[in-house]
């Protein structure tokens, strides 16, 4: 308890700027903890599911029941389901549909990213804020009396720097975040890419066997 | 399978993920603010060694005694220009102040107690002229300034200089003709010398005011 009010004595001393700064300091974090379950849960690609795919002794069916154990919330489950659903169809249509269907996975992994890359700039920038503002007040208190009011003084200079490091410190673990959840969306649409160019692949070879298969009297 | 119903995961989630950000944000606070703090409760080193003195600087001089009575009204005013000549009766022939002892060597005091030094009598002049017994005022309480843990962290070797008004009661005002370019000094060192209490000094039996400069020297080594 006592620990608690040592550290609220101390973001005191941050100032006003603390509160804007925590609002994106508590954005940032939810944004990061949505991302983490997002790609825990709804983009994850078992093993056995890619292994399946990249088989040269690949089955349909037994995609579709290796398919029906993933979660329907499932982005790769998305994806291979509109393949599945359209693999009758020529391969250009597939693919036009596959295409699509990964556009709009993208649009989704992308989802508020926007909102982490602007606290990364907007943190420091608030910072600063706070630093103009605490060395600001710091001097004012140096007027035509001369110095009147040192621990006033030492107090906006505190306040200053509090703000910036509280700033430095959002922006910092923004940015891990961002970079971290932009590396993990370009791994997830590549694996996505290969292992739907692989299936068409498939149907591409199919139609071909049948059309084959027609032709011979 | 059906592709147009598009579900997004991403979608509603804000409600458990907002509040979750707010649990950690206010951890990252507590962790960042405790780091704070800290240094306060690991400072630990032992203090510098201070070394105080607390120096009487001599009563003003005697101005020479005139005859005429018109110049022996101007006498109480002070020489180290002390704004309170009407306080002191119009009647007094001989000045308040005594004539002055030899400086007292510097007294070095360890810096945790605060022992009063013995109180240092001046000496009481008889006048020759009326026969009005006079004696200064004597220091019966005289705590050293006690020297902060914030302040013992730089060095410095300051000398305040401050003037003691001795009131009819023993009560002290004090003001710094000397102040230190420190201000938390200088408010240590006034706090310190406001709890002083005199003897008055006597002229004619009766207590009267009068003025004392006191130099107090800090240092922290």
């Amino acid at each position: 308890m006592q620990d608690l009010h040592e550290s609220w004595i101390a973001l005191k001393l941050g100032g006003v700027m603390i509160l804007p700064l925590s609002l994106l300091a508590v954005l940032a974090l939810a944004i990061m903890l949505e991302k983490a379950v997002l790609y825990w849960r709804y983009a994850h690609l078992s093993g056995e599911l890619q292994n399946l795919v990249e088989t040269y002794g690949f089955d349909w069916k037994e995609l579709e029941h290796k398919l029906t154990a993933l979660n329907n919330r499932n982005y790769f489950y998305r994806f291979f389901s509109v393949i599945l659903s359209n693999r009758e169809h020529p391969a250009w249509w597939t693919e036009s549909r596959a295409a699509d269907e990964a556009q709009v996975i993208e649009t989704g992994l992308s989802r508020r990213l926007w909102v982490l890359e602007t606290i990364v700039t907007a943190a420091p920038l608030l910072g600063l804020m706070g630093t103009i503002g605490g060395m600001m007040h710091a001097f004012q208190l140096i007027g035509g009396a001369g110095l009147v009011n040192p621990i006033g003084v030492t107090g906006g200079v505190a306040q200053a720097l509090i703000a910036t490091a509280v700033g430095l410190l959002i922006a910092l673990i923004s940015l891990f975040g961002f970079n971290y959840f932009s590396r993990l969306q370009a791994q997830t649409m590549d694996e996505m890419e290969r292992l739907g160019t692989r299936l068409i692949d498939h149907i591409r070879l199919d139609q071909q066997v049948r059309d084959t298969a027609g032709g011979q009297p | 399978m059906n592709s147009t119903a598009v579900f997004d995961p991403a979608e509603p989630t804000l409600w458990w993920s907002l509040p979750s950000g707010l649990l950690l944000w206010v951890i990252v606070l507590w962790g960042f603010g405790l780091s704070f703090a800290a240094p306060d409760r690991v400072a630990s080193a032992p203090p510098a060694a201070i070394d105080e003195r607390i120096i009487e600087l001599p009563p003003p001089p005697a101005p020479p005694k005139l005859p005429s009575r018109r110049v022996v009204k101007a006498t109480p005013v002070p020489v180290h220009a002390t704004p309170q000549p009407a306080l002191i009766p119009p009647r007094v022939v001989v000045p308040v102040a005594p004539p002055a002892p030899p400086a007292p060597p510097p007294v070095h005091a360890d810096p945790a107690p605060v022992l009063p030094p013995p109180p240092k009598p001046q000496p009481s002049t008889d006048s020759s002229q009326d026969g009005t017994r006079q004696m200064g005022a004597r220091a019966l309480y005289q705590p050293k300034p006690v020297v902060p843990e914030d302040l013992r962290d730089q060095t410095m070797h300051i000398v305040v200089t401050a003037r003691i008004h001795i009131g009819t009661d023993g009560n002290v005002a004090v003001e710094l003709v000397n102040p230190a370019p420190d201000p938390r000094v200088n408010r240590l060192v006034l706090n310190t010398l406001k709890t002083w209490r005199f003897f008055p000094a006597i002229q004619a039996g009766k207590p009267v005011e009068s003025v004392q400069d006191v130099k107090v020297a800090i240092d922290v080594d």
